[in-house]
Order: structure tokens, then sequence, then C-alpha cells
């Protein structure tokens, strides 16, 4: 018989392990010592999803302007810099990604072996459907979740030969899918580069119908057992968002004939291709005022899609007297429905009211005031165009400075750094940005914002590189000159002839003294770095620089000013040798500058040279020259040779004579 | 081009063979060769075999001809990247997660490694020690005290009534630890992530002499005598949660097996017993004899005092101190000291 078990004991054992139980939902314990009821309570766990403690982290990193971006490896050799690298970087990175899928959809009999727990679908090959596969309406609904649309047609062609039953519920989300995609594959998510590199479609002149008369869209929608209100809605919003635009109007016609109800997002889409359907712009806003009574009629309340829609129409007839009045009027009016007005609301607001050729509008700085210092979410596809918009308003319409600051904080607040779009937009914003800055700020601010963008966050195209070099000139700022030098080595602009031109004309205004030696030496190696680049080129290469007259002129002036007289006589002579190398000839001013050093470096032969390559060129100054040569300094009876084949015996002789007669 | 100038004087050599095989294997342009000596060597002998009748016997190995040396684009590099950094730049934003030391965005001067005669220690650039080794450039106190407040907001306070070791094991007393594994890999899965410990202070435990002497017995080596701590480990069920289960079982079992009796129990022996007990020895048996023959009874005092000695010689050990307390005590009852 065991012994008897204390009393105490269960109550004890029951102590220790109810302070360990986690079931309760809110944990406490009372200790069985005596009166003191010590109630211990244990707070409940914050509920967090997965991924919370990583965003949570994230969220303390932000962008650091001297390195790359992340997707690039931070390595001073790896680093792409110029525009074409950094686009080639990422495409080809991508391109790798798609060629593993691609061998792994090819071979997909090779990848059997599946370790993961819990399942990984997106790492295995996708599943191919055949006329033998097993398939039924589940996994119409699961490819359509997928958004695969080349895949559900074909189910739904095997469906269809095969005769399964597919319920009109399941009929109705394929049209909706369908009429979404236009029975197209859209460009896959996982392809962020492409979808970023992509062109946006910032030209509105791409307009055309591209949706598929008599497609499997239509096909459905015959099918269907009766084609009530969701069946309408979902072909019209589909013909509508691919420009098939008379027979949606066709479509709505019938509705209103078989009085049947449509919902928001379909009259939304109506008012939006409404352009395309009148000609003429008050034609057109009574088509749209038409299309939002019936909305009202109809009791179907507006939402920020009808806002944006309006406004997008308005912004089709922006040139039409009343459109300012009747947009803002249409702002006012959705304000007191309660709609918050999204990004894109502006984005038509600030191309209606700041147009080219049209009084100046300042609505910029009262969006501003209303939407400073806000986080934005996408609601609106067409709220990635806002910002670039607004600094284009900024820099051409507006010229503002301080109101280029305000927009590109409200950028930068938050995750609105998302809204930005894509690559070209991004490069436009910034484009604008900086033209502005360089127009309006001192040298010294502008190149506070050069060095915080380029070359990670923005590379400047030959353009706008242009305008920084001719900006540079005019302030005279040309201790600068030497870090744009090597940007533009790193961004490939040095084969470019403006840039070239740019670069050599704001050298020569330079002045060298004691206090800039150290800029006079870069100066100096630069000129002679860009002689040797461009004649490093190869003959046959596409774009090959050919030496213009003021640039070989400009290139001497700047080698002999900065005290390179060495090697501006290496340029004269390869350019005397080979004259067909420059288009035209250097300049007389730059002749003079290098026939002057050679007579202080007391050279006869530079000298020589000089002058007849003056006459060869057809200066009217040889003349002189040769004179100014003869009286600084003696000739040998080579030299006189030379001078007297090319001028004619008489200068020599004349200098000889006046010897003769002054002595 | 000065800036460029200045970065490449800056980096060793070896940095620079590297990198030019770098720049070889990424960026190989196509070949703007020079010419192909061989077919003007083809030309002129076709050239000489039709000037005269006879072709020329040519015995000699063929000369191996060299193409001209591919000629490599220069690309153009960035300067490194420390150099555009700022001394009060947030560092944080620049090495924000565990990364292998880079020479070029790192814009400490440090060397690491033995020096070569007469040199300092290597540079960091090229420096595989540097590489190697773990740093922690991504935890500095600046960007931890940032995460610690980010994460915060996930924290719960620390109850009250809990403040201090003693209230903590008073009200908790049996600690569980489990630990769950992350690997680099799809599968979340790891086997030792079963692994379940029950540790438990045998003071919290209600145990009187005969229960604790049994349970030290059933338990053995899983008791610590200097921590006083009972552990359990159980790892003998696929899930933790089954092993969480059966270490309670355990300890219920082992509690209650303590505090029982079994009636076999009285069959202990004296050389069973876990400590020796001078009360009904044969050391006590000799200490009466030895009284009877001295004629006096030995005071009480001494007694207790050889009692000790001999129970601490046997439960102890046998060492310096002990001895001498043996020493002493035997030396008083025998009337020596």
């Amino acid at each position: 018989m065991a012994g008897a078990i204390p009393r105490c004991s269960v109550r004890h054992l029951q102590r220790l392990f109810g302070s360990c139980s986690i079931s309760a939902p809110v944990r406490s314990v009372r200790t069985s010592s005596g009166n003191r009821a010590e109630e211990i309570v244990i707070p409940n766990r914050i509920p967090r999803s997965s991924t919370d403690i990583l965003e949570a982290l994230a969220s303390t990193v932000g962008r650091d302007s001297s390195g790359p971006h992340y997707k690039y490896s931070d390595d001073p050799y790896l680093t792409p810099a110029s525009n074409v690298a950094k686009r080639s970087f990422s495409l080809s990175k991508e391109s790798g990604r798609k060629a593993a899928r691609w061998i792994r959809d090819k071979h997909s009999d090779l990848f059997t072996h599946r370790p993961e727990d819990p399942f990984i679908e997106a790492f295995y090959p996708k599943i191919s459907f055949t006329d033998e596969s097993d398939v039924s309406e589940d996994t119409l609904r699961e490819l359509m979740q997928k958004c695969m649309v080349s895949d559900a047609i074909q189910v739904y062609q095997i469906c269809k030969t095969k005769g399964v039953e597919l319920s009109d519920s399941v009929r109705q989300e394929l049209l909706e899918f369908l009429g979404y995609y236009n029975c197209e594959d859209a460009l896959d998510e996982d392809w962020v580069e492409e979808r970023w590199y992509r062109q946006g479609i910032m030209s509105r002149d791409r307009i055309r119908n591209t949706w598929k008369d008599h497609g499997l869209a239509e096909e459905l929608f015959k099918s269907l057992s009766h084609q009530g209100s969701p069946a309408y809605c979902a072909l019209i919003r589909g013909m509508t968002r691919y420009y098939q635009v008379d027979r949606a109007w066709q479509m709505y016609q019938e509705t209103l004939e078989k009085g049947i109800p449509l919902d928001t997002e379909t009259y939304n889409s109506l008012i939006r291709v409404a352009s395309l359907m009148r000609e003429g712009s008050d034609l057109r806003w009574k088509l749209v005022k038409e299309i939002l009574t019936a909305m009202s009629e109809a009791g179907v309340r507006p939402n920020l899609g009808t806002l944006n829609s309006t406004l997008e129409s308005l912004s089709q007839i922006a040139s039409w007297r009343q459109t300012k009045n009747l947009s803002l009027q249409v702002m006012a009016e959705f304000n007191r429905l309660g709609i918050q007005a999204s990004l894109a609301s502006y984005y038509f607001l600030l191309i209606i009211h700041c147009r080219e050729r049209g009084p100046i509008s300042h609505i910029l700085i009262d969006i501003m005031n209303h939407i400073a210092d806000k986080e934005f979410s996408i609601q609106d596809p067409k709220d990635t165009f806002f910002f670039v918009t607004a600094m284009d308003v900024c820099r051409n319409h507006l010229h503002s400075k301080e109101l280029a600051k305000r927009v590109d904080d409200l950028l930068h607040t938050g995750n609105n750094y998302m809204l930005i779009g894509d690559s070209y937009k991004e490069s436009i914003y910034y484009r604008h940005y900086f033209a502005l800055s360089c127009s309006t700020d001192t040298v010294d601010q502008f190149m506070e914002l050069y060095n915080e963008l380029v070359p990670h966050i923005y590379t400047p195209e030959p353009g706008v590189m242009e305008e920084l070099l001719k900006a540079l000139k005019v302030h005279e700022a040309l201790e600068y000159l030497p870090q744009l030098w090597s940007d533009m080595i790193v961004f490939d602009h040095t084969s470019r002839e403006k840039l070239l031109m740019s670069v050599l004309s704001a050298m020569t205004c330079h002045q060298p003294s004691e206090d800039n030696t150290k800029l006079t030496e870069q100066l100096a190696t630069i000129a002679w770095d860009l002689w040797t680049r461009v004649q490093r080129m190869e003959e046959d290469r596409r774009n090959k620089i050919t030496w213009s007259g003021p640039m070989i002129g400009d290139l001497l002036t700047t080698l002999v000013r900065c005290g390179e007289y060495s090697k501006g006589v290496e340029v004269m002579q390869k350019i005397s040798a080979d004259p067909h190398i420059v288009l035209g000839s250097a300049t007389v001013d730059s002749l003079q500058t290098l026939l002057d050093a050679a007579i202080g470096n007391d050279e006869a032969n530079t000298g020589v040279m000089v002058v007849v390559y003056a006459v060869d060129a057809g200066h009217q100054e040889a003349a002189d020259m040769a004179k100014k040569l003869g009286s600084s300094l003696t000739l040998n009876a080579e030299h006189r040779a030379k001078l007297t084949s090319v001028l004619g015996i008489d200068i020599i002789a004349d200098l000889k004579e006046k010897e003769i007669s002054e002595s | 081009m000065i800036p460029v100038v200045e970065a490449a004087s800056k980096m060793s050599l070896k940095c620079r063979l590297f990198s030019e095989f770098a720049r070889q294997q990424l960026f190989r342009s196509s070949p703007a060769c020079g010419l192909h000596i061989s077919a003007t060597y083809y030309a002129e002998s076709k050239a000489v075999a039709e000037d005269e009748e006879f072709r020329t016997l040519e015995l000699g190995g063929r000369k191996i001809q060299r193409r001209a040396q591919r000629i490599q684009r220069e690309m153009p590099t960035l300067p490194p990247r420390y150099k555009r950094q700022a001394t009060d730049q947030d560092w944080g934003n620049v090495w924000p997660a565990p990364r292998s030391f880079h020479p070029a965005t790192v814009p400490l001067a440090v060397r690491q490694g033995y020096p070569a005669k007469g040199q300092a220690p290597p540079d960091k650039w090229g420096n595989a020690e540097l590489m190697k080794i773990p740093n922690f450039l991504h935890l500095t106190p600046p960007v931890i005290e940032r995460q610690c407040e980010a994460l915060k907001k996930f924290c719960t306070p620390w109850p009250a009534g809990l403040e201090n070791t003693e209230k903590q094991e008073k009200h908790f007393p049996v600690t569980m630890t489990k630990s769950s594994y992350l690997h680099s890999s799809p599968s979340i899965r790891d086997p030792k992530s079963r692994i379940v410990t029950l540790k438990v202070h045998l003071r919290s435990l209600d145990l009187d002499t005969h229960a604790r002497d049994k349970l030290l017995r059933l338990v053995g080596d899983r008791y610590d005598p200097a921590t006083d701590c009972l552990t359990l480990v159980a790892d003998r069920c696929p899930l933790s949660q089954q092993n969480r289960d059966y270490c309670h079982y355990l300890l219920t079992v082992l509690y209650n097996e303590a505090l029982k009796t079994e009636p076999w129990e009285h069959e202990k022996e004296v050389t069973d017993n876990e400590r020796y007990v001078w009360q009904g020895s044969p050391s006590e048996a000799a200490l009466k004899v030895i009284a009877a023959a001295k004629g006096e009874p030995v005071p009480e005092a001494d007694v207790e005092k050889y009692r000790d000695a001999v129970a601490e010689l046997h439960n102890e050990g046998e060492d310096e101190t002990t001895l001498a307390k043996y020493r002493e005590a035997v030396m008083k009852i025998a009337g020596i000291a």
C-alpha cells in the first residue's frame, strides 16, 4: 500500500504549476500564504504579426545619400553611376531572375525536392494545364486569385470542352477578371525593375482602343443566364478601361432602357472617358453633368473615384474658359459631401490651372498649405503624377524655390516617397528641382544640393549638365569645375560634343593668380585629359567627336594660360601636322596667346609653326603675328625661309629694312 | 579626374590588382584587337609560293603568333564612399544591418594583422583578417537606443510585485525553458526545438528530511547541491508542448513518491545512510569502552566535540581541518591537551 500523500501536496503542486500556465487570458496568481491576498497581474502579450518587429526596426533606418541604392553593390568599382549603367545593372539582375524562373518552369520535372515547411508556393514551377488536367471551379477561382490571366482562360476552355459545370457566380467573377485585364497577362508583380523602368503614361496621346471586340469577355457576358447589374457593370468598366467608348456607351443606353442599376465605379469609368465621346468642350461638360445627374437620380453615392474622374474629364477640356471655375466648384461640392481629395485630384487641378499659355496661378501654394506634412497612401493610379507635375509647376510656372522645397519635404515625409511612381517620373522630378535650384540659388547652395543628390539619388542628364556648366561659367564659380569634370567622366558624358564645348569655354574664363594655383593646375589637368580622351576615341565610333575651331582655341588658351606650355605646343604640333582633325581652325586669340608664350619661352620653332598655321587658316592677323615674332626673336635661315614661303618675302625684308633704317 | 586620382594613390597595390581583375571580369568590352599577324604571314607565304616554282619546305615549328593584347576599356569608377561621408552623419543609415567589413564604406583608418618587419600593421584595404572577423558596426549605441525605442511598443510593463529574485521565486518557483531555432533555409522546423527544461529550487518544495532524501535518491545527477536546483530535461516527445506536460508530470510524480514511505524502506541499513550518524555507531561503542576503562565518565562537552569531529571526518572527508579537529577531540578525551 502506498504511503499517504500529504493533503497539502496537491494544493502545493497546483500552486507551483498554476503559476506557469499560459492558457488563461489574464494571468494572476494568488499565493496561499495567509491573509495577504497578493495578486500578481501579468499583462497580456501585445499581439503582433510575423513581420511587425522587422517593420519596426526598418522604420529606424533612413536613406543615406553617400551610398548607392540597396539593390546595387556597395563598392566603388561595382556601383553604377551613369544612368545607362544603373538601368542595365538593375535590368540585367532582373533578367537573371527571369531566366531562372524560365528554367524552373521549363524543367519542372527536376524541381521535386520540397524540404520546406511550411510549403512555399512561389518557389515551385507553375502548374500548366492541359486537356487532361482535372480542373474545376475552384481551380478557376484560385487562378483568378493569383491574377494568372492566360492560365485562367485556358482552364475555362478546358472546362468548356470537358463540360464542367460553372456556376453563375464564378462566371461573373471571371467576367470581371477578364474585363479588368482585357484577356491579356499583365506584367508580373515580381518584375519590379521592369515596372520601375517602364515608361509611364506621361504622354496622353497613347489612347487607343485596345478592347478585344467579340472576345472572351463578351462571350462570357452572353453566356450568363441572366445579365444583371453586376454583369453590365463589369463589361462597361472593362470597355471604358480599354477605350472602347462607343460600345460602352451603347451598353450604358441598354442599361437605361432595361432599367438596370449601375454602381459607382461604372459611372466613374463613364465619366472618365466622356471627353472621347463628344467633340467640343461645352458638349463634353454637358455629357459629364448628364452622367452625374443620372448617378444622383439612381441614388448611387459618389466616391473619390467620381471626384477624380470628373476632374480628369475637366483636364481634357482645360482650354475652355469655364474649366477653372468648374474645377473649383467640383472640389468644393465633393468636399461638402465629405470626400477627401487625393493627390490625383490635386494633380488634375494643377493641370487645369497652371497651363503653359495662360495666367499664372498660385493654386499650388494653397494645395501645399492644405497637404503639408500629411502622409499619403496610394488611392488612385494617377496619384503618382502629382509630385512630378508639382515640381514642374514650381520650376516653369512659378519659378519658386521655397515652394519646391516644400514639395520636396512633403515627398520625404513618411512613406510618401513611394508615390514618386517610376524611374522616368523620378528623373524628371529631380531634373526640374535641379534646374530650378541652378537658376535661383547661389552656386554654393546649389552645389550643396548637387552633392546631396548626385550620383546615387539622381544622375543628371546631358542637358541638365549643360545648364550647370553654363551657370558655373556665368557665376564664375570655376572651383567646382574639377568635381563636375570627374562626375562627367563617371556618367559617361565625355563623348558629347556640346558638353565638351561648354567645359572648354568655361575654362577660358579662369584668370590664373597666386591664390588659385591649385585650381589652375586642376584646370590644366582637365584640359589635357579632355584632349587625350578625344584623341583616344576610335576612328569608327558612332559619335566620334570632331574638334571645332572654337574648341581647339579654348583648349590652347587654357593650356597656355594655366602653365602647361609644353602640352599646348604638343597640341599645336598635332593640329599643324593633321589640320583635318579640326573642323575650321583655331581662333586667332588662342594662336596669339600661344605665340606670346612661345616668344616668352624663346622658342622660335613653335612661333614659326603658329604663324604658318595662322596663315594657312587664313587669319588676317597672321602678318602682324609674323612681324611680332620677327621683331621679338632672332630667326635663323630655316625659319625665315618657312615664313617667306607662306607669307611672301616682304615681311622679313621689311623688318630688316626697318632695322637698318633705325640703326 | 582629381578625386579618382587621389583615391587611387591611397589604395594599396593589392587592392588595385584585385580591382583590375574585377574590372576585367565584369566589364569585358568587345576587344579592340590589334592586327592578326597570322593573316599577313599566310599572305606572305602564299606570295612566295606563287613567285617560285617550288614551295619552300618549312621544317621548323610554326612560330606561335601572338595576338595583340586586348585593349581594355578604362571604366571610370567612383571615389570610395567614405569620402562623401560627413563627420556628423547618421551611421545607422550607412550600416543598417550586419555586414562584412568593407574598407570603402567604413571611414575609420583601422589596421589589423601582424606587422611585417619594420612596418605598420596592414591597413584596411584588402585586409582579409578584418573581413573574416565579425564586426558590430551595425550596433553602435545610438542605433541600439533607436531600435529599443522602436520596439518599446511591443513590450508590456514588468508586473508589479515581482521586483527582485526572492519575490519572483516566491510566486513563480518553477522555470520552464525552451529554445526555438531560426535557419537561413526555407524550413522553419528544427528537432532541437522540442527540448524543454524545468528548473525548481528544492527549498520551494515542501519536503521533510525523509522526503528530501528520497527525492535526491530518485533524481540523482539532476540535482545541483551548489545551487540547490533540480533540473528536469525532457526531449522524448516530438513536440515541445508534450515535453512540457511530461516535465510537469515528472515533477508531480517525484514529489508524491518522495512524500510516500514504502513499507520496504524500513529495510534501510546503516550502510545505506546518506550521512554518517555517530549515535549507535561503533565509534560510540568504542568511546563507551574507553570511558569504562578510564573509570570516570567523559565530560559532555568533550563527547559532543568528539562526536562532531568523527561525523565531520566521515561526512566532509579527510583534510587538514577535519583531521586537526579530530586530533584535538581525541586528545581532550585522552586528557592530554
